[in-house]
């Protein structure tokens, strides 16, 4: 099986946030996020195509901001 | 042998606007819940009806657990077997869990049944990451191949048009070239062949290996067969494989580019393949959005424009927020409204709706009205993008439907799509019974299939053969 090694972070736990770097798979980065508290097994996984198309649907889903999504985005992103 | 005259070669593959998806960094951000980000784009579950919650003993696990069980699942012939298996998108309306599980053959369900007893993952997260990575397989391949090929094209193009004459340094460029776009066409045709000849329901893995043993000519015949492909493409496409053949096989024709001696005889075979590539990418559905965005029908077109001008006001609010103001403080301006004529290959100079020309002479805010409209003529584009995906269709139907629900010919959908008039008429009858609500709702009308289609004693003599 061919992985692409990837370099990423990811939070993990339900208290504090858990840094880790490492060349990880995708699909191993996704299985990891799925562990996070907020994760649902019901759902559908859909693709966006830009950053605003992300962030308004998830304005929409959750009622959140989207300056405030914004600010969060650009914080996280490397 | 020398050659001075000017060179000019024309490809049919425009750099610039074809989608390129190529697999890219991965990062994982918390945004009210998991988002992958690749590149440009973004994966987030989405909730179908009522969502479950994820059980307590995984939330349990410490992260060395984790790591522990992820490192087992990444050699595990098993899930690399479900994976296999898995299908390459899901209805929209139906939650990715319950899909799967009437979809996977029962062998792969057992398998992932046993995985979950033996790792600490329940059975529907197993699910769930293997339909992702099967996704992301799909996503990656061909457009990787794609940017290789733009890049070594462009190399092999100035080569050519720097050098006096052929020698081997062309022969090297041009050879790369070669073995690039006979990958690519061969990725594609693949794909094109599983899209067409194989549903969605029953592409499992066997399936998919018994199109790749099928051997190239093979492929390219049935894609004529259904007239997906037209004689004359089919022709050239098996012109590319011969050439490739010919120069792989026999070094003495490779040295001489087999018997090519000038270098317009090159570019024009440059073009012919690029031409090749270019029809393959349409009808596989790579490379639709343009067409989308131009003949459209015009529901549509209003519906992706809207969304493509608020997810750009989106983005101005963030980074040009002093310019999108001089909009918004403009009189003659509606930014909500801005349309403009999609037929026309600069939207910039073909503002339609939102704003009032009529004496209007500043020319900074002129200046910032035509970047307001480049980006959104952008956002159209990703907007079309992410419809295709998310339509029931596959994404080169969708584009069929979009020109058929605009009342174009059949021969110019034909011709627009690289494709037959005949396969644009058969799917005619195929969109009327299978399209979604959410493709319905899109073009509020879905043609009817009316009225008998006999072929004119023209189009028979003309009939180029598979």
């Amino acid at each position: 099986m061919s992985h692409q090694r990837v370099v990423y972070e990811v939070i993990i736990a339900l208290v504090g946030r858990v840094l880790l770097t490492e060349s990880m798979h995708p699909r191993d980065l996704l299985l990891q996020e799925r562990l996070c508290p907020t994760m649902s097994a019901k759902g559908q996984l859909r693709r966006f195509e830009n950053r605003a198309q992300l962030l308004r649907h998830i304005s929409e889903e959750t009622g959140t901001d989207i300056d405030t999504l914004w600010d969060e985005y650009e914080a996280q992103v490397e | 042998m020398g050659d001075d005259t000017d060179l000019d070669v024309s490809f049919a593959i425009d750099a610039e606007t074809v989608s390129l998806s190529p697999i890219g960094e991965y990062q994982v951000l918390d945004l009210e819940g998991p988002v992958v980000i690749v590149g440009d784009a973004s994966y987030r579950v989405v909730p179908v009806g009522e969502g479950s919650d994820a059980s307590e003993d995984v939330r349990k696990l410490s992260v060395g657990e984790i790591r522990a069980a992820l490192s087992e699942l990444a050699d595990n012939d098993d899930f690399q077997s479900i994976v296999d298996n898995c299908p390459t998108n899901t209805p929209l309306v139906y939650d990715d869990i319950d899909y799967l599980t009437r979809h996977l053959p029962t062998t792969s369900l057992q398998k992932c049944q046993k995985l979950s007893e033996s790792t600490p993952f329940e059975k529907e997260l197993l699910l769930q990451v293997a339909y992702v990575e099967r996704q992301n397989s799909l996503v990656g391949h061909s457009d990787n191949v794609l940017e290789y090929y733009l890049e070594q094209r462009t190399e092999i193009a100035e080569k050519l048009r720097s050098a006096d004459e052929i020698d081997s340094d062309v022969e090297r460029s041009f050879f790369s070239y070669l073995l690039l776009a006979s990958a690519l066409i061969e990725e594609l045709t693949t794909e094109t062949v599983l899209n067409e000849l194989f549903r969605e329901e029953a592409r499992l893995d066997s399936i998919t290996e018994h199109v790749r043993s099928m051997g190239h000519a093979k492929r390219l015949e049935k894609l004529c067969d259904i007239q997906i492909l037209t004689g004359g493409d089919h022709g050239s496409l098996v012109e590319v494989k011969e050439r490739r053949n010919n120069l792989v096989h026999d070094a003495q024709k490779r040295a001489g580019l087999d018997e090519l001696e000038s270098r317009r005889e090159v570019a024009q075979i440059l073009e012919q393949t690029d031409r090749c590539a270019s029809v393959l990418l349409t009808i596989s559905g790579k490379n639709i959005e343009s067409v989308i965005a131009k003949r459209g029908c015009e529901p549509y077109i209003e519906h992706a424009q809207s969304e493509a001008v608020a997810d750009t006001i989106t983005t101005w609010e963030q980074e040009n927020p002093e310019r999108l103001s001089r909009l918004h403080d403009c009189e003659r301006a509606t930014i909500e409204e801005i349309r403009w004529d999609t037929e026309e290959s600069d939207p910039r100079n073909n503002i339609t709706e939102g704003f009032t020309f009529d004496g209007f002479d500043d020319e900074e805010l002129y200046e910032i009205l035509m970047e307001f409209v480049g980006d959104a003529s952008q956002a159209f584009l990703d907007r079309i993008d992410a419809d295709a995906n998310e339509s029931n269709l596959d994404r080169f139907d969708f584009a069929v439907m979009m020109l058929l629900c605009a009342d174009h010919r059949y021969e110019e959908i034909a011709r627009w799509l690289d494709t037959d008039e005949k396969y644009v008429q058969r799917k005619e009858n195929v969109i009327a019974w299978r399209a979604s609500q959410f493709e319905k709702d899109l073009v509020e009308e879905i043609p009817r299939p009316e009225g008998p289609t006999w072929p004119s004693d023209t189009e028979s003599d003309d009939q180029d053969g598979c």
